[in-house]
């Protein structure tokens, strides 16, 4: 398409240059990190209650406590309930809160969700395993305590650093009990072996470090795919933080009691106590044919892979803590926009796959640009250089800026990406 | 309104259009339709100044964009194209004008007014009165603003209180500046900051990215 204009392009020089509709709603869009929101109509049933009461009282966002709690959740009810489809997808949910800063309060709103599971009922009080340095420290967990089990990281670092030595078969064992709830091991002197597992972690991180966390066995085994990313911002200060009332609180206890005790009780049998297999929730025609229509466009990039399997057990979670016994409109309303949601989270926190410290930055630099230009001051602050040093910053930017990957505009002292076929 | 404005949009008033102005229209794809919809109309020399608030002795002839209400009928804001375009000292141009100290609007298209103001549907946020119409033709709920800042009030980042008018809770908004937001970083600024203020209105917005430079 040639788009004749004098300077700058506006919509009338590109519909005059042929331009229909169609090719308006194509246009590229960018966030010009606008920070991202869980959608408000995304958070219902039970998990919203909980997230509204604790983040009215508490700094942290209220993302973090609705995720946070939808992880406690789904451990507690999946081996109880999954979707009415042969691939029978288990409510659990891999979630890290990606924060900006240690300020976020992520670690407030894991330890405040479960401080809140242990308050309910013993029988309902999750099994919890706060760090741990191996597959074998899993599977004896598992054995001796509880088959459903949720790590739980206050910082995804000190998980993935012991994951990384050699030898350990702990991402392989967390990657496969992700979508299956068995894992075999063979080694040399001794065997591996976890049978009707669920797994659930909750973990939080800085989106800095999570940034450059992983290497390329992470990336290659696709245990990043298998996170549920959670990113959101404080807005709240409050000094000192008010209990909650009691009352609010055993109002939201007995709830969530309510709700697993009548998912208990379907999987139970209502009448005669024996056990009939995970309740399987139907899906009302016009959800399916929401999904349907949502997947037939799913996105194909690496951003997109496993979203439909999240889909899938979040349609079990958001049915199952809105009290419902089938999938309905709002339920997958509020699926889809989280699917969507986590495909810009993941977008905009892809890790940087780099090898040395001057080219992560140099990445960082580049999607930094990618979202317009940006004033050096910005730019310093988005890509975090005071923790990297600014020998490094410096570096990185003067290398972009002589292969003329960045511009420099004097004038305004900003910087910003070449455009695309621009001499390199 | 301004005596002289409300002359100019009475029906009483003869409109016309400079054939410099039709070009200039027609350049951006608009048609006799939308043109007279929009009551778009050349203004006569004598009300330059009287328009305006002060004497525009450069400008040659000048093109009036009314403004339309969100309810019936025009406000009583004026924002008129200029020919030729004025080149200030550090090369800057300038193609519009409007009275000094006066806001800016939002600019509301007859086609698709009612989508905008009252539909579910995305609504799409456009840098430019023209463009905006260009838009709006094409089918989609389409309104103006007035250049990168045009969508508050100086010294203020809320919105307009023409926005007040637009359903925007949970509404997609697009907003398509022109192609400089990928290289001007004031503008580039400027869009973060609208978009932050239509997400504290609950809408879902969106900057749309057009070529930055023409072939």
């Amino acid at each position: 398409m040639m788009i004749h204009a004098k300077g700058k392009v506006g919509a009338d020089d590109y519909i005059a240059s042929g331009a229909t509709e169609a090719d308006l709603r194509a246009l590229p869009h960018i966030g010009l990190r606008i920070p991202l929101v869980v959608p408000d109509e995304a958070m219902i049933g039970v998990g919203r209650e909980f997230a509204d009461l604790f983040a009215r009282h508490l700094e942290s966002p209220r993302a973090f406590f609705y995720f946070a709690f939808l992880t406690y959740f789904g451990a507690a009810i999946s081996k109880m309930v999954t979707l009415d489809s042969e691939l029978r997808p288990p409510a659990r949910l891999y979630t890290v809160l990606l924060g900006e800063s240690a300020d976020t309060r992520k670690s407030t709103a894991l330890k405040k969700t479960d401080d809140f599971f242990r308050s309910l009922d013993d029988k309902w009080a999750p099994s919890v395993l706060f760090g741990v340095g191996s597959a074998e420290g899993i599977a004896a967990e598992m054995e001796s305590e509880s088959s459903t089990l949720v790590l739980y990281f206050d910082e995804l670092k000190g998980f993935i650093d012991k994951a990384k030595r050699e030898g350990s078969a702990l991402m392989p064992m967390v990657t496969s009990l992700f979508d299956s709830d068995h894992y075999d091991n063979r080694l040399k002197d001794r065997k591996i072996r976890v049978r009707d597992a669920s797994l659930s972690l909750a973990a939080a991180c800085t989106k800095d470090t999570y940034a450059t966390l992983f290497d390329t066995q992470f990336i290659a085994i696709g245990f990043i795919n298998r996170l549920w990313l959670v990113a959101d911002q404080t807005t709240e200060r409050i000094a000192i933080p008010r209990p909650i009332p009691i009352g609010d609180l055993e109002a939201l206890r007995d709830r969530v009691l309510g709700q697993l005790e009548a998912i208990a009780a379907r999987f139970h049998g209502a009448n005669n106590g024996q056990v009939t297999g995970r309740v399987a929730l139907p899906l009302v025609p016009q959800a399916r044919a929401l999904f349907e229509a949502w997947y037939a466009d799913r996105p194909t990039s690496v951003f997109g892979k496993r979203l439909d399997a999240y889909a899938m057990r979040l349609m079990v979670l958001l049915a199952a803590s809105s009290g419902k016994a089938e999938v309905d409109v709002p339920v997958m309303e509020a699926v889809l926009a989280l699917v969507n949601y986590q495909l810009a989270v993941r977008q905009e926190n892809d890790p940087v796959d780099a090898d040395s410290a001057v080219a992560r930055m140099e990445e960082r630099i580049r999607r930094a640009l990618a979202a317009g230009p940006l004033r050096l001051k910005a730019l310093k602050r988005t890509v975090h250089y005071s923790r990297h040093g600014l020998w490094i910053f410096q570096t990185a930017l003067d290398n972009l800026v002589r292969a003329e990957e960045v511009l420099h505009d004097r004038k305004t002292k900003s910087y910003r990406a070449a455009p695309e076929g621009a001499p390199t | 309104m301004n005596p002289h404005l409300a002359l100019l949009l009475s029906a009483a008033y003869p409109r016309g259009l400079a054939p410099e102005h039709l070009a200039d229209l027609r350049k951006s794809t608009i048609t006799d339709e939308t043109i007279r919809a929009q009551h778009i109309m050349s203004v006569p020399p004598a009300m330059f100044g009287r328009l305006l608030g002060f004497d525009v002795p450069d400008v040659r002839s000048m093109m009036l964009l009314p403004f339309l209400a969100s309810g019936a009928g025009f406000i009583g804001h004026v924002r008129v194209k200029i020919f030729p375009e004025l080149k200030g000292k550090d090369c800057h141009s300038t193609k519009y004008l409007q009275p000094r100290g006066s806001s800016p609007r939002l600019y509301f298209v007859t086609c698709c007014m009612d989508s905008v103001l009252r539909g579910d549907g995305p609504v799409w946020f456009v840098e430019g009165e023209k463009k905006a119409l260009s838009v709006g033709q094409l089918g989609l709920s389409a309104v103006g603003f007035s250049g990168a800042e045009g969508w508050h009030r100086s010294g203020t980042r809320t919105l307009l209180e023409d926005f007040d008018a637009i359903q925007l809770w949970r509404r997609e908004a697009e907003l398509l500046p022109d192609g400089d937001v990928r290289s001007n970083v004031n503008v580039a600024d400027a869009m973060r900051r609208f978009s932050a203020a239509l997400r504290d209105r609950g809408a879902r917005p969106r900057i749309r990215m057009l070529p930055e430079r023409a072939a």
